[in-house]
């Protein structure tokens, strides 16, 4: 077998993402959706006990940024992002603002149905 | 306890005993010829010491023995009287230069000579006595005439045995010279007994006499050699000694002749002159002789040191070069044992070609020459161990290369895969289960690159961009089992030069590995950075038992000096690490007590390689390349 180097990126994360969240799978708020939209609270000042993603995550949300976004950017799986995000929700320094609940089937069926009887 | 003495030393003592033993010989066998040479140049000594005052006392006798014995026959006539107290003291006068030049001469004799010497020195003492006889009247002729000749009898005693030499000619000689002058004693006995008219008793006796007379001349003549006897000759074939002959014959006949005094007196005279003359003679015969011995006994004495001072120096010179020989050999031994073989030892560890030259030892004697070769073949073949145990452990250590590195790449694989999938998963505990996994997984490849380093080569995994520290130490904290437990604390934006990023995460590795394993399950690890003058400090710290200062000490000194590796001892293989990687980049590592009670461990990056983060351009730092395996 030849010898193989991966360099750089190819080495892979440094910090894998088991390690960002400590293990956690489960956001310490309620449950984040997907399509949340996060919106920095507090202000840009390093969370005490967080580390730089928290960070990062505080900077891109000045603007209200969805969770699959926040993820993208910070190329990270969605369930660590959620994760670190109820970890700032938690304390308070971002607001999470739930989509639109979705509109129940009845309603759904009468938008059908309005839409074929044009 | 035997003292143990260098080689020299025993060859001086083995080389000791035969050349004292050689002195020795050569000591004796110049006194013995010295002594015999110093011998005959005493012949002259003994000539004037003691047969010169010998035959001249002798012939003093003689006269008194011829004045008694007249004054005895003719009765006390006044002229005999006062020739004989005349005579008397003559024989007085040379009695006494016997005593003191006999005297002089016996501490150069031999035993018998003294002997002799004593002899005639009792014989003188009767000399008083005979003398008191004679002048009382109380003595007739013959008994004087005796008491007389024992005296005469002991000095030619003397005279025959100082006439000892070690030259047999001249020894022959010298007997008959001393029977020549008997046979002048003999003539003057003839005179005494013939003085006045002798009876029958005397004539007859005077007959023996003139018989033992003739008879020593003629046998003298006859060995004499041709110088000596020209003298005798000279003397028998005179007139005068004609005359006496016949004279004899008339006495002989109950006839006194009236010159017969005269004559005999004459040739008396005339006998002990030829005496003298062949004394002189026969000494300076003599010299040479002495010379001869004494040059022999310079020559033999010359000859002797000299070899004595030769074999010396043989001697000393083999001992000495087979002391060199030694030396050269014991030299060469202990550089074989304490410098030559640790060496290639050492260089061998550390993995560095050897070059043994071959040992020579120039040894001129067979045994020493081949101990030498003995010696090169020992060093040839615990080279050749040495570099066999090297290749043998190389070979070890390139099998273990070659699993590890198979093992890490299969991991790596494995992590691309399962980061693929934590990025699918949506339900938090599939994403759980794909937590543990990737936990598993890095722990394996930790343990993967750590055999590599172990092996002595880099892990795979490598980067060229520096990596901010606060990820190394985070990406280090992962791969610990107990990783829940470590706290990172935030610290300065600084990063970490590339190429040793690999090996920081492993070094950090071990120690909160250490950390979490030395404390207990409840407490946590607190890993914090910082700046510091020289570069860039990582403390782990942990609150556990801690250390007592005595076990502190000695890790700091193997993590300050690490050992050779040992195979035997791999329950401190952590540790090992830790100080190899260290050493590699100048890094420290220090272990302390920590004020929680626990064990602090500080790691100090020097500063070249740590970057500043407005040295470094602006990039996103985590943009991974998901590559899906296969």
């Amino acid at each position: 077998m030849s010898e193989e180097r991966w360099l750089d990126e190819d080495a892979g994360p440094i910090v894998p993402a088991y390690l960002l969240t400590r293990g956690r799978t489960v956001p310490a708020s309620e449950a984040i959706d997907l399509i949340a939209v996060i919106i920095t609270a507090g202000g840009l000042a390093m969370p005490v006990g967080l580390g730089p993603e928290h960070l990062i995550i505080l900077q891109q949300c000045t603007k209200p940024t969805r969770l699959v976004d926040v993820a993208a950017e910070l190329n990270l799986p969605i369930g660590v992002v959620r994760v670190l995000v109820g970890d700032l929700h938690a304390q308070k320094l971002v607001e999470v603002e739930k989509p639109p609940p979705a509109p129940d089937a009845k309603v759904m069926l009468e938008v059908i149905n309005g839409l074929r009887a044009l | 306890m035997g003292r143990s003495r260098t080689i020299r030393v025993k060859i001086v003592g083995l080389l000791l005993v035969p050349l004292v033993s050689m002195m020795t010989l050569w000591g004796v066998i110049v006194a013995v010829t010295a002594g015999e040479s110093l011998e005959l140049r005493s012949y002259k000594e003994r000539w004037t010491n003691l047969r010169q005052p010998a035959s001249k006392l002798i012939g003093e006798l003689q006269r008194e023995r011829l004045s008694s014995a007249r004054l005895v026959v003719h009765r006390h006539a006044p002229a005999d009287q006062s020739a004989a107290y005349e005579q008397r003291a003559r024989t007085d006068a040379a009695r006494e230069l016997f005593r003191q030049l006999s005297d002089r001469s016996r501490g150069s004799t031999t035993e018998a000579v003294r002997r002799q010497i004593d002899a005639v020195l009792t014989q003188l003492v009767h000399l008083e006595a005979i003398r008191g006889e004679v002048d009382a009247g109380l003595s007739p002729r013959l008994p004087t005439i005796e008491a007389y000749n024992a005296i005469s009898d002991a000095l030619f005693g003397l005279q025959r045995s100082v006439a000892l030499i070690d030259d047999i000619p001249i020894y022959e000689q010298s007997r008959l010279v001393i029977n020549l002058g008997y046979a002048k004693e003999l003539l003057t006995r003839e005179q005494a007994i013939a003085v006045g008219n002798p009876g029958d008793e005397e004539r007859k006796l005077f007959t023996q006499l003139v018989g033992n007379r003739r008879f020593l001349i003629d046998q003298a003549l006859a060995e004499l050699d041709a110088p000596l006897r020209e003298i005798q000759v000279g003397i028998i074939t005179t007139p005068a000694y004609q005359r006496l002959r016949i004279m004899e014959e008339q006495i002989i006949a109950g006839r006194a002749p009236a010159d017969w005094p005269s004559t005999s007196t004459a040739l008396a005279n005339a006998i002990q002159n030829a005496q003298n003359e062949a004394g002189v003679m026969l000494t300076e015969r003599a010299e040479p002789v002495a010379d001869a011995v004494l040059v022999r006994a310079l020559v033999l004495a010359g000859t002797g040191l000299l070899v004595v001072v030769v074999s010396l120096m043989i001697s000393l010179r083999m001992g000495n070069r087979l002391s060199k020989e030694l030396a050269t050999l014991r030299e060469a031994a202990l550089e074989v044992a304490e410098t030559r073989l640790p060496q290639v030892v050492r260089k061998l560890r550390q993995g560095e070609e050897v070059e043994v030259p071959e040992l020579s030892v120039p040894g001129r004697t067979t045994e020493i020459a081949d101990v030498g070769k003995a010696f090169a073949t020992v060093q040839q073949t615990a080279v050749e161990a040495a570099v066999g145990e090297a290749k043998l452990r190389a070979g070890v250590g390139q099998v273990f290369r070659n699993l590890a590195r198979r093992s890490q790449t299969l991991l790596h694989r494995q992590r691309i895969q399962l980061d693929g999938m934590q990025r699918t998963a949506t339900d938090p505990q599939a994403l759980d289960d794909l937590f543990r996994l990737d936990h598993l997984t890095t722990r394996m490849r930790r343990h993967a690159e750590g055999l590599i380093i172990l092996s002595g080569a880099t892990p795979g995994r490598g980067w060229r961009k520096p990596v901010p520290l606060h990820d190394v130490v985070r990406g280090a904290a992962a791969e610990v089992e107990d990783y829940t437990r470590v706290t990172v604390s935030p610290m300065p934006a600084h990063s970490l030069a590339g190429p040793v990023v690999g090996d920081v995460i492993h070094l950090i590795a071990e120690l909160i590995e250490n950390a979490t394993v030395f404390s207990p399950p409840h407490t946590t690890v607190t890993v914090r950075g910082e700046l510091a003058a020289h570069g860039f400090v990582v403390e782990v710290e942990d609150r556990g038992l801690g250390l007592s200062e005595e076990e502190l000490a000695e890790l700091n000194e193997r993590l300050a000096n690490p050992p050779e590796f040992d195979l035997a001892d791999s329950d401190r293989l952590g540790l090992f690490v830790v100080a190899r990687l260290a050493a590699r980049h100048d890094i420290r590592v220090t272990l302390r007590g920590s004020p929680y009670g626990g064990t602090t461990a500080i790691v100090l990056i020097p500063a070249e390689l740590v970057v500043a983060p407005e040295e470094q351009e602006q990039e996103p730092v985590r943009k991974m390349r998901v590559v899906t395996s296969e």
